[in-house]
């Protein structure tokens, strides 16, 4: 249940990378699996550091990871004020 | 559970463990002023030995890693922590000085109690603090939907 603006693919990617297990990619980039799971169900956001690990883990950008969506999507890009 | 929930847990059940011996132990020196002896004095000194062993038990699963492979703690476990020890902290700024007017508030200007109560008193007062911090900790990991390093 993901309940924060920034939504990830991190699942698919883990069974498009062979069925990798949440220890696997834990053991990866230096966390717990705990944090992989909350990250996983949206529980946590992750630091910028740890979002780009996790990518480079799955040897993608990070925007195929990680998608920010906002709540407000009615609100102008800055560059459009 | 990861390791600093396990720690939470095993913290939480030994001071609650605890608490009503040291509940029971103000009951008797403040409301009912009277002291421990004999058996009951055996009985708190065995107390204060077990939260002893638990912190110095704690201290070496602390130290010991599972596997070579397991990480200490990450970001989020950091984060997590850090909230809590906020908690704790707040939790102890107040706890102290308020237990600290209680003798007074009790037994009067000119009243006494055993020397051995203020170390009594203390350890009583940290289990408030302590039990906030591994409550906030496994609050944290069960409810938080937390962002990450700001």
């Amino acid at each position: 249940m993901e309940t924060n603006e920034l939504k990830n693919n991190i699942r698919r990617l883990r069974f498009e990378k062979g069925e990798m297990t949440q220890q696997r990619l834990a053991d990866l980039v230096g966390v717990t699996r705990q944090t992989i799971i909350a990250i996983e169900q949206g529980k946590y956001s992750p630091s910028l550091l740890l979002a780009f690990q996790i990518a480079h883990a799955f040897s993608a950008p990070i925007e195929a990871v990680f998608q920010y969506e906002p709540e407000n999507p009615a609100l102008p890009p800055l560059s459009l004020i | 559970m990861n390791r600093t929930q396990k720690e939470a847990v095993f913290c939480l059940a030994s001071g609650l463990l605890t608490f009503p011996m040291f509940a029971y132990g103000f009951y008797k020196l403040f409301i009912l002023k009277e002291t421990f002896t004999g058996l009951e004095r055996f009985l708190v000194l065995t107390v204060f030995i077990l939260v002893l062993g638990t912190l110095l038990a704690l201290l070496v699963w602390t130290l010991k890693r599972q596997s070579p492979r397991e990480v200490e703690a990450d970001e989020r476990d950091k984060l997590i922590t850090n909230r809590a020890a906020m908690a704790a902290f707040i939790a102890a700024c107040v706890t102290l000085p308020v237990v600290s007017v209680i003798p007074r508030l009790i037994v009067g200007d000119n009243g006494c109690v055993p020397a051995w109560s203020l170390p009594f008193i203390i350890f009583g007062a940290l289990l408030i603090p302590g039990t906030i911090y591994m409550t906030a900790v496994l609050a944290q990991y069960f409810f938080r939907r937390g962002d990450g390093d700001k």
